[in-house]
């Protein structure tokens, strides 16, 4: 008697968990969404997905302590990728996109430094990476079949092969690939959250839901250029590292200006394809000892003084990466040694 | 341990459990080690089913969590929480900081921050998630205790916010950073914080 209990219990939970309900439908689900995918084709659909669909909709995102939520309209023309991004929380703020032209509006309140608060690509091409390189660090899995946002989606998991970077849950529409929803893992704890929470795929979007709906001081401009003036020698590194993850590439160098102008960092810039860290090296005083780490989110910063024959240094390590490997990556950065 | 309490267990489990089953559970619970480990067994039965087993099935949390405190060469001082949102007050020095250890998966990490005069300040910060965590229960213990405005920064926690700043767009640009694209929109505005 009790092991029937038992059974039926057990039973119980296994419909809870969808377990056996996702085996009765599994039949039902699209086959591509299905195979246990590569990674770097599921990074293709999600882009694609992103840039061929015409949507409208409400996603949240967490990050740290705060949250906010944005409006997104996208319609892909003949021409080019029209979208338009509504801030929907705090001080009225909106951009639109032509192709690559950029405007965008704040109202008076808005506080941002306006410049680096706009998204240097549409938001389709937020989602594409350069794959070559993303499968070495992590491993694909399909989880299964769920429903975000009143859509039935399936789940993959894309797990890190060491403990040096974070892990990645996503949630793909079944019948657009569109991606849903998506967390940024440390672990089991969720560090960040991507989900729309409203979304419509199935009708058109006129003109109108794709010009500035707020009026305000008006700002163009061409957020890439604006960015690769800011970098002002290229340059041999004269600093490397004597440890990194495996499958991180050098992805910029170089001396650059940081925000203001009045400061210069020795620049090093790394990715494994999902995710990314700075280096920034600034000369300091002879007496300066300050050192710090910080988190908000999936970001840290690790702040350290070097000391060294050709004077002191600054060594500022912000990425996406757990802060034990900011931590190791800041001790270990060294001068490079220059031939005699 | 009799049929019963195995019973019990499993109703417990399914959230089926009566009052009075539960405080039968608790109290065979803290007599018998039995009555637990089957407990745990079951516990372990489900969360498999569910898809959702622990890496690490034998870690001792509170084992952890004392040994991260340990390794930490800090100073912790007592006198009430911090919540902590937005750069601004992240790389402020704290002075006053209380290690939540109340819930399980809390995760400590600590930061180390030596002043100019080169004395040396204690920080242990929480999770952000699970700060947000206790703000949300109203804990009394939490207490704003940071200034906000840009105004509050030292020279160099500015120099820090901007590096980060030009790493979020440096990232952005190279596409180095996936499924998180809008992280340059969420500003760190007080409406914007919670």
């Amino acid at each position: 008697m009790v092991r029937v209990e038992k059974f039926l219990s057990l039973f119980r939970l296994a419909c809870k968990s969808g377990l056996l309900c996702s085996l009765m439908v599994g039949s039902a689900i699209a086959d591509n969404l299905l195979a246990e995918p590569e990674a770097s084709n599921l990074f293709q659909r999600i882009s694609n997905a992103f840039r061929q669909n015409n949507y409208d909709g409400v996603f949240i995102y967490s990050h740290g302590n705060s949250m906010e939520s944005l409006r997104i309209v996208h319609r892909l023309d003949d021409t080019a990728e029209r979208e338009r991004i509504v801030r929907m929380d705090g001080p009225k703020h909106e951009l639109i996109r032509n192709g690559e032209e950029v405007t965008c509006v704040h109202s008076a309140d808005w506080k941002g430094d306006i410049n680096h608060r706009i998204p240097a690509g549409p938001f389709a091409k937020a989602f594409i990476r350069d794959v070559s390189h993303s499968s070495s660090g992590y491993q694909v899995e399909l989880i299964g079949p769920g429903r975000i946002v009143g859509r039935d989606t399936m789940r993959y998991a894309i797990k890190p092969k060491d403990e040096f970077r974070y892990g990645y849950q996503i949630w793909l529409d079944q019948e657009t690939g569109l991606l849903l929803k998506s967390v940024l893992l440390h672990g089991e704890r969720v560090l960040e959250r991507f989900q729309f929470t409203q979304i419509d795929l199935e009708n058109e979007i006129p003109d109108t839901e794709l010009n500035l709906g707020i009026k305000g001081e008006v700002f163009k401009h061409h957020p890439l250029l604006l960015s690769e003036s800011e970098t002002i020698e290229q340059k041999k590194p004269s600093w490397k590292l004597t440890w990194m993850p495996d499958g991180f590439v050098m992805r910029m160098q170089g001396i650059r200006r940081t925000h203001g102008g009045d400061m210069q960092a020795d620049t090093l810039t790394y990715s494994d394809g999902m995710t990314a860290f700075s280096i920034f090296i600034e000369k300091a005083s002879a007496e300066a000892q300050e050192q710090m780490a910080t988190q908000k989110g999936a970001t840290v910063a690790v702040v350290r003084v070097i000391k060294s024959n050709s004077g002191n240094h600054f060594v500022t390590v912000v990425g996406e990466v757990p802060m034990t490997t900011a931590k190791r990556l800041a001790e270990s950065i060294v001068p490079v040694e220059l031939p005699k | 341990m009799t049929d019963n309490l195995r019973e019990s267990i499993s109703a417990l489990m399914d959230n089926e459990a009566n009052e009075l089953e539960l405080h039968r559970l608790l109290s065979s619970m803290e007599q018998s080690d039995e009555v637990r480990n089957t407990w745990k067994r079951y516990q372990l039965a489900s969360f498999a089913m569910k898809r959702n087993l622990p890496k690490n099935l034998n870690i001792d949390i509170s084992a952890q969590v004392a040994q991260a405190i340990a390794d930490e060469d800090i100073e912790i001082e007592t006198g009430g929480m911090i919540k902590q949102a937005g750069w601004n007050r992240l790389i402020k020095p704290l002075t006053s900081v209380a290690v939540a250890a109340s819930v399980a998966f809390v995760v400590v990490f600590g930061a180390l921050q030596v002043n100019q005069s080169g004395s040396v300040t204690g920080v242990v910060k929480q999770d952000s998630t699970e700060l947000n965590t206790l703000a949300i229960g109203g804990n009394p213990g939490v207490k704003d205790v940071m200034p906000v405005s840009d105004e509050a920064l030292t020279p160099s926690q500015k120099k820090l916010k901007a590096l980060i700043d030009t790493h979020t767009q440096q990232v952005d640009l190279s596409r180095g950073r996936a499924f998180m694209p809008y992280a340059q929109l969420v500003s760190d505005s007080e409406s914007q914080r919670y």
